[in-house]
C-alpha cells in the first residue's frame, strides 16, 4: 500500500515538473525549472583473478573476474528543481548505476517537496537524500570530491541510500560559527545480492539525528541513525539461504528434548543468520578542514546488528589532499573491522548426522564479516569548470574471514589476501 | 597488460583545457536602495553565496542572485570574495544541489536585468562589476581588484 502511494507521489512529482513551463529569462529571477546533472565514467583493473571489488553493496559485479570494469563506477544522475515560490520547492533526481535491483523506483535517489518556513528552518517530505554520514547523500556525485569513490570500507557496506518520509533542519549562528541540527524519519529499501538472488532491504522505522558545526575551514558532523530491515530473503532464493534457515528450524525443534545443546545451538545460528528484524545502529564522527589548498576530512563510525548476518563494527578513514592549481593530489587510509567474532562450533553435531549443516551455518555467518585496509594515492585534475579526471591506485588487503566487501572464491576464506586496484574517472557536471 | 597501457595513454591525453585567467575587475556587492543591508562583509557574503545563510542579523530571508556559471564576472567575484576558484565552486555547489540540501540561487547573465531584479526585491542581493554600478541601488561591499 505505502508502495502504490510513493509511486503516486513520485509520478505526480515527475509529471509536475514535465508540465511546468520550461526555464526562461523571467523564470531564472525565481529559478524556474531547471535540469541539471552529474555523471561519471569510471574504469577500474585490479590484478587479481579471484577477488572481486564492489563498491557499495547494492552491486553484484559480472562473472568476469580478472578483467577490467566500467561498472563499478560509472553512473548518471539527472535532477529537475523547480522553485514554486521563494520558500516552497520540488526536487526530482533519478540515478543510472550499477546495482542489483531492477525495481524502477530505486533509481529515483531524490523526489520531494522542499519549504523554508523561515531563513533558519528546512522541511523537506518526500523522498530525501540519507543523511547520517558526511558524504552518505553524495555518494553518487564524484564530481564533489576529490577521490575516485568514497571510501569503500567506510561507505561500501551501507545499505541505504534515501529516505521515504521527511526531514527537518534547523540552523543556528553562533558568532563565526554555525550549529545545524538535523533529523529524519522513514523508511527505505535497497536490493542486495545474497547468493544468486537478491535480498529487498526493507528498513523501517528508520530515524536518524545530526549535529554539525561549521567555522572557517572547519566542520564536524555526529551522527546516530536506526533501523530494523522487514525483509528475508525469499524462500528458495539467497544461494540456498533460505533452505539452511529452515534446516536449522527444523533441527532446533526435532532436538528440543533430546539434545539441547544442539538445538540451542541451531536457534541461535537461525536467529544470527536471519536478515528479518535485524536492528541496526549508527553512531558516526567525522570531520574536515578545507582551507582552499590543504584537505583532511576523516570519519569514524560504530555499528552494531541485533543479527550477527548483517555485516557491521568499526570503520574510519583519513584522507588528505592538497590543492594546487587545477591539481588536487591525495593520500587516504582506510579500514574496517568486523562487530562480531569469529563464530565456531559449540555442540557436536555429528551425533545427529548434521554436522554440514552446522558448519555451511558457520561459515555464512562468518562470510559477512569485513576486516580489511585499504592505502590510496591519487589525482584529480580539474582540466575544465565542469569536468575532471581523477587517477586512483588502491592497495587492499583482507584478512581471514573479511571478505564481506568483496565476491571472492571461497577457497580464500581462511587466507589473507592483497589486491592493487588502478581506476580512472572522467566526473563531469551538465 | 593492454588495458594498462590504455589508462596510461589517457592518463598521458593531451590537455585541452583552457588556461584562461580571469579578467581583472573591481566588483560591486548591491541591494535595493530600501533593504535592511548597509554594509556587509566579505565573510557575510561569502556566507550567502555559499548557501550557508539565508539571512543576516535585522534581516528577513535574503534572494541571493547569481551571475552566469562560468562568466569571467563569477570567477573574478568568488576570487576577490574568499579565493575561491569556479572549479572550486562548481565542485563545492554540486555538493550541496545534488543532495538536495540547498539549491543554488537563481542567476542573470545580463547586469541590466540584474538591476532591474534587485531595484523590484527589497530584500534581494546581487553582484556586478563596479563599471556598471549606478545611485539606482546601494553598494554593501566592494572587492577591489590589487592584482
Amino acid at each position: 500500500m505505502q508502495d502504490t502511494v510513493l509511486r503516486a507521489f513520485f509520478v505526480a512529482l515527475v509529471t509536475l515538473l514535465g508540465v511546468l513551463p520550461a526555464t526562461t529569462v523571467q523564470a531564472q529571477s525565481t529559478g524556474g525549472l531547471r535540469f541539471s546533472g552529474y555523471g561519471t565514467l569510471g574504469y577500474v583493473q585490479d590484478n587479481r583473478n579471484d577477488i572481486v571489488a564492489i563498491r557499495d553493496v547494492s552491486q553484484r559485479p559480472d562473472s568476469n573476474m580478472g578483467s577490467g570494469t566500467w561498472q563499478r563506477d560509472s553512473r548518471l544522475g539527472i535532477q529537475a528543481e523547480y522553485r514554486v515560490s521563494p520558500v516552497v520547492d520540488l526536487v526530482a533526481q533519478a540515478v543510472f548505476r550499477d546495482q542489483v535491483s531492477t525495481h524502477a523506483t530505486h533509481a529515483i535517489e531524490l523526489a520531494y517537496a522542499g519549504f523554508k518556513p523561515t531563513p533558519q528552518l528546512d522541511v523537506r517530505v518526500g523522498r530525501v537524500g540519507y543523511d547520517a554520514f558526511l558524504m552518505s547523500d553524495i555518494r553518487n556525485v564524484g564530481y564533489a570530491y576529490p577521490w575516485v569513490r568514497p571510501f569503500t570500507e567506510y561507505y561500501g557496506w551501507i545499505p541505504l541510500f534515501s529516505v521515504d518520509g521527511a526531514d527537518i533542519a534547523y540552523l543556528i549562528p553562533q558568532g563565526d560559527a554555525q550549529w545545524r541540527l538535523k533529523a529524519q524519519a522513514g523508511r527505505s529499501g535497497l536490493g542486495i545480492p545474497i547468493g544468486d538472488s537478491k535480498l529487498d532491504v526493507k528498513a523501517d522505522d528508520l530515524v536518524t539525528l545530526t549535529v554539525s558545526r561549521r567555522t572557517g575551514p572547519w566542520e564536524a558532523k555526529l551522527g546516530y541513525s536506526s533501523f530494523t530491515n522487514r525483509n528475508e530473503v525469499a524462500p528458495g532464493g539467497g544461494g540456498g539461504l533460505a533452505a539452511l534457515q529452515q534446516g536449522l528450524d527444523t533441527i532446533a525443534t526435532a532436538t528440543a528434548s533430546l539434545a539441547p545443546a544442539i538445538s540451542s545451538e541451531a536457534t541461535d545460528l537461525r536467529r544470527q543468520l536471519s536478515f528479518k528484524n535485524a536492528h541496526m545502529n549508527y553512531v558516526t564522527l567525522g570531520a574536515v578542514y578545507d582551507d582552499g589548498h590543504l584537505l583532511i576530512q576523516g570519519e569514524l563510525a560504530r555499528t552494531t546488528s541485533s543479527h550477527k548476518v548483517v555485516p557491521h563494527g568499526t570503520m574510519g578513514y583519513v584522507a588528505i589532499g592538497y590543492r594546487t592549481g587545477d591539481w588536487t593530489p591525495f593520500m587516504a587510509v582506510s579500514a574496517t573491522r568486523p562487530g562480531n567474532g569469529l563464530r565456531s562450533a559449540k555442540a557436536d553435531w555429528s551425533v545427529i548426522g548434521q554436522s554440514a549443516t552446522q558448519a555451511t551455518a558457520i561459515a555464512v555467518l562468518n562470510s559477512t564479516r569485513m576486516d580489511q585496509k585499504t592505502l590510496s594515492f591519487g589525482t584529480r585534475w580539474d582540466f575544465q569548470e565542469r569536468a575532471a579526471l581523477k587517477v586512483q591506485w588502491d592497495i587492499t588487503r583482507i584478512d581471514p574471514h573479511g571478505y564481506g566487501l568483496v565476491f571472492k572464491d571461497p577457497a580464500l576464506e581462511t587466507r589473507r589476501s592483497s589486491m592493487n586496484q588502478l581506476t580512472l574517472t572522467l566526473d563531469f557536471l551538465f | 597488460m593492454k588495458r594498462f597501457r590504455l589508462l596510461l595513454a589517457l592518463l598521458l591525453f593531451p590537455c585541452w583545457a583552457a588556461l584562461s585567467d580571469p579578467a581583472r575587475a573591481d566588483v560591486f556587492v548591491v541591494v535595493h536602495r530600501d533593504s535592511p543591508l548597509r554594509e556587509l562583509t566579505p565573510s557575510q557574503v561569502s556566507d550567502l553565496y555559499l548557501g550557508r545563510s539565508r539571512s543576516l542579523p535585522g534581516s528577513e530571508a535574503i534572494l541571493v542572485i547569481e551571475r552566469g556559471q562560468d562568466s569571467s564576472l563569477r570567477a573574478s567575484f568568488f576570487r576577490l570574495l574568499n579565493g575561491m576558484s569556479l572549479k572550486q565552486i562548481n565542485a563545492y555547489w554540486a555538493r550541496l544541489q545534488f543532495s538536495g540540501q540547498v539549491l543554488p540561487p537563481p542567476n542573470f547573465g545580463d547586469s541590466k536585468l540584474l538591476l532591474a531584479a534587485i531595484r523590484s526585491n527589497r530584500l534581494a542581493i546581487g553582484y556586478i562589476d563596479a563599471s556598471e554600478a549606478d545611485d539606482s541601488v546601494s553598494v554593501v561591499l566592494r572587492l577591489r581588484d590589487t592584482q
